[in-house]
């Protein structure tokens, strides 16, 4: 669960592009329906090793089986695909890295401790989709960058990251009263008067 | 065709109380894994309106492959 502040509100949610997910379930969508082609093909050529009643099929039950498989795997990579996200607040950028169902990562950084955004676009897919990986330098020591790969909009992403930072840069920059010199009369005028 | 009925063993009884029983296996396990994410998706999803129709989507689908599962037992 995301612990902000009273006055703390997200103002962009970053995950990664629906191509990250769509590759899989065209991946499951054959595994889907690999039994029924291979089933149509096999049958035919291999004899049954298991001496059955005659009529005996139970291909139907394994399918479905096999279906409530696939359906949850979905999910499962769903899960991983949706809880995987950066929140960027008005103060700073939640990263909650959703490595597995049972393996979640979260770890912030604050808008003055950003020292660099820089994305990187490869090929001709992410270009099009526009989509690719972002990565946020930090003034901290050691690996403590936050990298998000196949994120969506990675241009928009940078401008508003940016733009929060310079805000934030801009409020911590100390402030310099000039003074206007101004003529104090000399002791003379002031008893003249 | 290259059945050899000589050598049939397993009754459909014996086969159906087999696979009756794997069913309630796997749906054990199922139940367990489903529980894991919708635990996810209400602790880690805030309330989110995806998460809500997901949520009823996955139920939905998972009761329909059971039945169908269920009813594809040989008799």
């Amino acid at each position: 669960m995301l612990n902000l502040d009273p006055n703390e509100s997200v103002i962009l949610e970053v995950r990664k592009h629906w191509y990250v997910l769509s590759a899989r379930v065209f991946v499951m969508f054959i595994l889907v329906i690999a039994p029924l082609v291979l089933f149509s093909f096999l049958s035919n050529l291999i004899p049954t090793s298991i001496p059955l009643p005659v009529g005996y099929s139970a291909t139907g039950f394994f399918y479905c089986l096999w279906l409530l498989v696939i359906w949850i795997s979905f999910f499962i990579n769903w899960t991983n695909y949706y809880l995987d996200v950066w929140y960027v607040t008005e103060k700073r950028i939640v990263s909650v890295d959703q490595v597995s169902i049972f393996h979640r990562k979260i770890s912030n950084l604050r808008f003055d401790k950003i020292q660099d955004v820089s994305i990187e676009i490869r090929g001709a897919i992410q270009t099009m989709l526009k989509f690719g990986d972002i990565e946020i330098k930090t003034a901290a020591e050691g690996d403590s960058n936050f990298l998000m790969k196949n994120a969506a909009n990675p241009d928009e992403v940078r401008r508003i990251i940016f733009s929060h930072h310079q805000f934030e840069h801009e409020k911590a920059r100390p402030v310099h009263v000039v003074e206007e010199e101004i003529e104090r009369p000399s002791k003379d005028q002031f008893i003249q008067s | 065709m290259y059945y050899n009925y000589a050598m049939e063993s397993f009754s459909a009884e014996t086969l159906t109380s087999g696979i009756r029983s794997i069913f309630w296996l796997f749906l054990i396990v199922y139940l367990i894994t489903g529980g894991v994410l919708v635990y996810h998706w209400q602790r880690y999803g805030g309330k989110s309106k995806v998460l809500f129709i997901v949520e009823t989507v996955f139920i939905v689908g998972s009761v329909i492959f059971a039945l169908a599962a269920f009813f594809a037992i040989p008799k």
